[in-house]
């Protein structure tokens, strides 16, 4: 049947990020958007995030900032005149919520087909029965389950699947949640009290695949149905622990070559029968004694494990989908990488480097939370890191986490530890987790112990234990050139052996390269692991014989990333850094990127000119200084980091952002963003504060205009460099009073260049390269909204507290106040 | 109950080795015309003819033969037939050409018998051929398949169900019983 | 663990760290991109003569896995790495890589630049390595590798000096072992089919006085052309009686049976990380590879053969069949061991041919 071509395409954002939602989405959504830009679709994009950069993107898409519900969307369908909607780039958000507008029958009514996966698809993934019967149909194994009425029924069907069971009762009088049983007796005891509150007398009984090895394959399939493997990981934890709070490896560590091909025939089987257009995300659990698995969940849309898989390969997952729900089949597309003429985007991606994904957490920021690890996501971002060996990848995650979390662990002396607290560690996995086990490792507990107590594999334990042996021989051997070199090649920083051979990281530095001569080298991450020859922008250290990297040629500006999304700044800061990359580019410089959020916007491929996916630590900037010689460096906080590079005599420029977010505690009615340069002032435009201490974008009116306009001549008094000022004013009486002048903070950026139409951002880059930036006024945009913060209180199982400190925020969003 | 006989690989490679046989037994494929018998009959010609493309680049003809008027044991032999439900058919050129008549099940042999009649009211083909999806005996003519997808003895009272995405949605065949 | 030498013909030595046997060792410089299956890569008979270089950096975690061997007695002449893993528990029963290598006196590798080397590979070509114990006198020592001169009577070494049965209850099946991986015996095993493997120099005639339903030829290691004429001549005579199913090196002997013409790869091929096209399905598929010779396209008389499968990165002929009788081959390996099991299907396709019992 052929069907007129899609003229007006909607993509549904995520929303704000939160836990267990960092900007993986949206970078995805900036891709497929910049590749459909070349068509001549009409692109809308909507979403509720505050810290959304499409408003800002150089390409033709309408941006609309609205609430993700059903009624907003039917009707954004309607004005809009929406053929198409594209549910790939909202992660479970845009998936429920095309779900929701399916059944309201609003696609029908309005002829609105979904794109990349089908509404039967969206219906099947959203009810685990529909999805069940369909695996069933591809003779893909499900968990069983079942629902009893007795507890004969209940302990015949243990016996038959095998202990432990969960069981959950059916129309529960109070909320319940699963139990887990391990033996007869413990069910008999369950069931009992599970039969009391179900108000039809019914538990469900299911096989209970905790502890089994959890992993992840990443396939994409197109439209004729050719499909391939992108890539698998492996989770550290087994199944019991959230898989975004488990340590994560690619390619997969411990599966047998027959364990894996059941798996990705299961992954490849399952895209097929759902008709995927585009990526597709299956999780298993694998059960270790007998490589047996099942299926525990379905992401046919971008996600996390997608956004890791494409880092880890260095295959431009994004770019390929967008090809793909354009229309193109995958025999037509280029891997845009290869140096040859025949590049398909068929070639399945191989590895010769270990990626790892590595959890932080905020609990510094949230103590009365609870640190255990189970299903429940906690950690608020992510780290990961290259290497060639399990241990040097690992080391480097570890120390790829912001000084912030890396505080967090410095508080936790594991040698203070009481045995029994170490024991109950290894027992109930807690944020942190590594660090205890390494430091159990140093206790002497062996191998084959840690394996029983954790169920995680004895081959992580092999490499924890080769990691403690390198610490020993280096507390051993101070200043010794082989212990030196072979710490280096297992991934040791030069800040963790001088701290093993009390020093400062200084000294380590200059015996490694004056008196060792050991350097790192930087090899390119490419999908096809040496076999072509392969263009690749993304590099990583090592310590081995060939360095890949070449220095970059031109007018250069080295930009110290954002790393792991953090509670305060949060996607904010995310946002700003892809601005200034923007800007820089703009003006004439080649951007080299550090960072190591796989789940990070600016680590899309197409937007830094050459990236080093690197843990942001001292060392590393001060190796890849040395490496690339950068006209200039621009950084973004980064403080300690900054400081120490300083201290180097590194000139770095710091964006005049303010880290610290406005203080809640003044009350104040108006905030005024100016422009400072050069003594003059420019007033972009004022915003009223609400009690909640969130902006309104406002209209001046004339006698307001007169009123701030005296103020904002004040303002000068306060500032002394050029920049981006916000302006707190309050009314007292009718009358007009400056609080403070401070300058523009990172979590309002975004928002407040949305509500101005301003690339705030990048005017700041420009003043701190430049000294000045042109600045043009826009009018405000007004609406019915105002942005207000996101807090993981919910996640962490705490209440929210009456006015949180923004700090605390874990995200923005638009929120509507009609 | 229903059992799965064939399932969607099962068919792809039945077809598969049919195309094969095809050009082994034809030096050339330059003068095979397919025909299909409706309904499903005729996808699954289409699917062979799309297979020979695949192979040498030729397109090979394909006819739909609808034989509701040819049955003998469905019609009043009294009444003349039409030749309008085959009007596709007759603007193939038969004539001196190797024929293949393709069908999803072969029964009692009557169905072929009818569509042999159909063709040559059109034409005097120099050969007729048959292949069907699934042989499941009970033959009550004496007719023989050349190429067979998969034999199924089945008892009288059992039902095959073929299943053909382009109209079912799926490709399958099914024993019911 | 002890320092040892990598050298290659071209001059460059590469250090690393010995593991399985001391032995000093020749052999072709071969890498795969296979990321899981290095057991059956290292048991593959395919890589008599040969060092094989893992590009995935870590190999061992899962040990050696009595279900996984391609051969009993590995011929290959060595594995390099970059680091080699302990097993893990749960493969507790199970022998190490390093302890295996050293009973089949096989040495290995590890803490090499593997990537740098691939690369070098690309380039150059196979080219001939050593891997030795350091010494001084490294010219002595590359002398040494020039000098050495591999066999080319490698079937020969690897084919079963005797013939032996794997028995079962249904079709009965001849696979003729030109080095065979056992990955062939345990697909027919799953189609409970009845085998007897035959030596290389099998004839025909001794093929069809044990009535066969279907003849494999098997996968092996080296240049086709150095089979001896019998192999072909066998060939060309079963084809036309019997259905045939030719693997690897044995799908290089039918095409010359048939009268194509084999090229030699500029770099060996080894890995599942190409797309093949099956033509007449026109569906994409993933199989191992492991070749160093190739089919010329343009040898091959489309009057009596077609191409039925092509790689689409290297355009290499990656099947053939035969347009008069029930034969038909591929160059990749269908047998999924290691790599994706898609290509399995052949086997059925195989065992379809063979129920409807030919001409």
């Amino acid at each position: 049947m052929a069907r007129s071509r899609a003229k007006n395409i909607l993509i549904i954002g995520a929303g704000p990020t939160q836990i267990g939602r960092d900007t993986e989405s949206e970078a995805a959504a900036v891709q497929i958007i910049k590749n459909f830009a070349e068509t001549d679709r009409n692109l809308f994009y909507v979403t509720s995030d505050a810290n959304s950069v499409i408003p800002r993107l150089d390409v033709d898409v309408k941006f609309i900032e609205a609430e993700l519900t059903v009624n907003s969307l039917i009707q954004i369908l309607r004005e809009n005149e929406i053929d198409v909607i594209l549910p790939v780039a909202g992660n479970t958000v845009a998936l429920q919520l095309s779900e929701q507008l399916n059944e309201s029958g609003i696609l029908k009514e309005l002829n609105v087909r979904t794109l990349g996966v089908t509404t039967t698809t969206i219906h099947n993934i959203n009810n685990p029965e529909l999805m069940n019967r369909v695996l069933k149909h591809i003779k893909e194994p499900t968990i069983p389950t079942t629902v009893v009425e007795n507890v004969t029924d209940a302990l015949r069907f243990a016996k038959r699947v095998g202990f432990p069971v969960l069981i959950k009762p059916i129309a529960s009088l109070t909320k319940t949640n699963r139990i887990k049983c391990d033996n007869e007796h413990q069910l008999m005891e369950m069931l009992e009290s599970a039969f009391k509150v179900s108000i039809t007398n019914q538990v469900a009984v299911e096989k209970s695949v905790v502890g089994y090895k959890e992993i992840e394959m990443i396939v994409i399939r197109d439209a004729e149905g050719s499909k391939l493997l992108i890539n698998g990981g492996e989770n550290f934890n087994p199944i019991g622990v959230h898989s975004g709070d488990s340590i994560i490896f690619s390619p997969t560590q411990t599966l047998t070559d027959v364990e894996f091909q059941s798996l990705r025939t299961a992954a490849l089987k399952i895209a097929e029968i759902l008709k995927i257009k585009g990526v597709c995300h299956v999780q298993f659990a694998l059960d270790p004694t007998d490589g047996k698995h099942f299926i525990t969940r379905i992401n046919p849309f971008f996600d996390r494990s997608s956004a890791f898989a494409a880092r880890a390969t260095g295959y431009p997952i994004a770019n390929v989908v967008a090809k793909i729900l354009m229309g193109q089949n995958l025999r037509e597309i280029k891997l845009s990488g290869v140096q040859r003429h025949d590049s398909l985007a068929l070639i399945e991606p191989v590895m010769d480097h270990i990626a790892v994904r590595f959890p932080t957490w905020s609990f510094a920021s949230f103590k009365n939370a609870n640190q255990q690890l189970n299903t429940r996501m906690k950690s608020t971002g992510s780290v990961m890191a290259f290497g060639r060996s399990a241990e040097e990848a690992l080391q480097k995650a570890i120390r790829s986490v912001d000084s912030t979390t890396a505080a967090e662990q410095a508080a936790l002396d594991e040698s203070q530890l009481s045995e029994a607290q170490l024991i109950n560690v290894l027992i109930h996995p807690r944020a942190g987790e590594v660090y205890y086990l390494l430091e159990a490792i140093r206790r002497g507990y062996t191998v084959d112990e840690l394996a029983k107590m954790t169920h995680i594999d004895a081959f992580y334990f092999y490499k924890l234990r080769h990691l403690v042996k390198l610490e020993q021989r280096l507390r051993d051997n101070r200043f010794d050139m082989a212990a030196l070199q072979e710490a280096k090649y297992f991934g040791f920083g030069d800040t963790q052996i001088a701290h093993l051979w009390q020093v400062r990281s200084d000294e380590v530095r200059d015996f490694r390269i004056k008196k060792a001569h050991v350097f790192a080298t930087y090899k390119g991450v490419e999908p096809t692991a040496g076999e072509f020859p392969y263009l690749t922008n993304t590099y990583y250290s090592t310590f081995e014989d060939e360095d890949e990297a070449v220095r970059t040629t031109g007018k250069k500006i080295l930009v110290l990333g954002t790393a792991n999304s953090q509670v305060g700044t949060n996607s904010a800061a995310e946002y700003t850094t892809f601005q200034t990359i923007q800007r820089c580019q703009k003006l004439g410089y080649k951007v080299i990127l550090i960072n190591n959020n796989p789940n990070a916007l600016t680590l899309i491929p197409d937007l830094a000119d050459k990236i080093y996916l690197e843990p942001l630590t001292v060392e590393n900037c001060l190796n890849i200084i040395h490496q690339e010689k950068p006209d200039k460096i621009i950084a973004q906080g980064k403080w300690e980091i900054v400081t120490q590079l300083v201290l180097r005599n590194v000139q770095v420029e710091q964006l005049p952002v303010s880290r610290t977010t406005r203080s809640e505690n003044i009350e104040a009615d108006y905030m005024g963003v100016i422009s400072s340069i050069n003594g003059s002032i420019n007033l972009f435009g004022v915003v009223g504060i609400d009690e909640d201490n969130m902006f309104i974008p406002i209209e001046v009116s004339e006698a307001l205009k007169v009123k701030v306009d005296p103020l904002i001549k004040n303002a000068n008094q306060h500032i002394t460099n050029n920049g981006i000022y916000s302006v707190i004013i309050k009314e007292n009486m009718h009358q007009l009073q400056i609080v403070s002048v401070v300058p523009l903070a990172v979590q309002d950026l975004p928002f407040l260049s949305f509500a101005f139409d301003q690339d705030f951002a990048g005017i700041i880059t420009e003043i701190t390269l430049n000294g000045s930036s042109k600045i043009e006024n826009h009018p405000i945009i007004q609406g019915d909204y105002r942005y207000s913060h996101v807090y993981p209180y919910t996640q962490f199982g705490l209440k929210k507290p009456q006015n949180p400190p923004f700090s605390l925020a874990i995200g923005a969003e638009f929120q509507s106040i009609k | 109950m229903e059992k799965e006989i064939m399932d969607a690989m099962a068919m792809k490679r039945a077809l598969t080795r049919i195309t094969y046989e095809i050009i082994e037994r034809n030096k050339g494929v330059e003068d095979i015309v397919l025909i299909g018998i409706k309904t499903r009959g005729v996808f699954i010609a289409k699917r062979i003819a799309e297979r020979l493309k695949q192979l040498e680049n030729f397109d090979i003809p394909v006819g739909e033969l609808d034989i509701a008027e040819y049955r003998d044991d469905q019609r009043n032999s009294a009444e003349p037939r039409s030749t309008k439900a085959n009007s596709s058919l007759a603007k193939l050129d038969l004539k001196d050409r190797k024929v293949i008549l393709i069908d999803d099940v072969l029964y009692t042999g009557r169905t072929i018998r009818a569509a042999m009649d159909a063709i040559m009211d059109i034409n005097r083909p120099a050969q007729i051929s048959l292949a069907v999806l699934v042989d499941r005996g009970h033959r009550e003519l004496p007719i023989r398949a050349d190429f067979v997808g998969k034999n199924i003895p089945t008892a009288q009272n059992e039902k095959i169900n073929v299943f053909v995405r382009e109209i079912d949605n799926e490709d399958v065949v099914l024993l019911e019983n | 663990m002890a320092d040892r030498y990598l050298i290659l013909e071209d001059g460059s030595v590469f250090k690393g760290k010995a593991f399985g046997s001391r032995a000093t060792t020749f052999g072709e410089v071969v890498f795969t991109t296979v990321m899981t299956g290095y057991q059956q890569v290292i048991t593959n008979q395919i890589y008599h003569n040969q060092i094989i270089v893992f590009s995935e950096p870590t190999i061992g975690a899962v040990g050696i896995d009595r279900a996984s061997y391609e051969s009993v007695d590995p011929t290959c002449k060595g594995v390099i790495v970059r680091d080699v893993a302990a097993v893990s528990i749960n493969r507790r029963r199970r022998l190490s890589l390093d302890e295996y290598l050293k009973r089949q006196n096989i040495p290995g590798i590890s803490g090499i630049d593997t990537r740098a080397l691939i690369k070098k590979l690309r380039s150059t070509g196979t080219i001939k390595g050593s891997i030795i114990d350091p010494v001084k006198d490294l010219e002595h020592a590359f002398d040494q590798l020039r000098a050495i001169v591999l066999t080319n009577q490698q079937v020969n070494q690897v084919s079963t000096p005797k013939a032996f049965p794997n028995p079962g209850n249904g079709k009965n099946v001849v696979v003729v072992d030109l080095g065979l991986k056992y990955g062939i015996l345990r697909q027919l095993s799953q189609r409970d089919c009845n085998v007897t493997v035959l030596g290389y120099s099998a004839t025909a005639d001794s093929i069809f006085s044990l009535d066969p339903d279907g003849v494999i030829i098997s996968t092996g290691p080296g240049n086709p052309r150095d089979l001896p004429p019998e192999v072909i001549e066998m060939i060309q005579i079963v084809e036309r009686n019997i259905p045939l199913f030719a693997i690897g090196l044995g799908h290089e002997a039918f095409a010359i049976a048939n009268g194509c013409e084999i090229m030699e790869l500029s770099s060996e091929h080894h890995g599942s990380n190409h797309p093949i096209l099956s033509v007449i399905t026109d569906e994409i598929m993933y199989a191992s590879h492991g070749q160093g010779f190739t089919v010329d396209p343009n040898s091959v008389d489309r009057n009596d053969l077609i191409v039925t499968h092509y790689d689409l990165i290297d355009h290499s002929v990656q099947g053939l069949r035969h347009r008069d009788f029930p034969a038909f081959s591929v160059q990749f390996f269908p047998d999924s061991s290691p790599g994706p099991t898609e290509a399995t299907e052949l086997f059925d396709e195989f065992m379809e041919m063979m129920t409807r019992g030919g001409r």
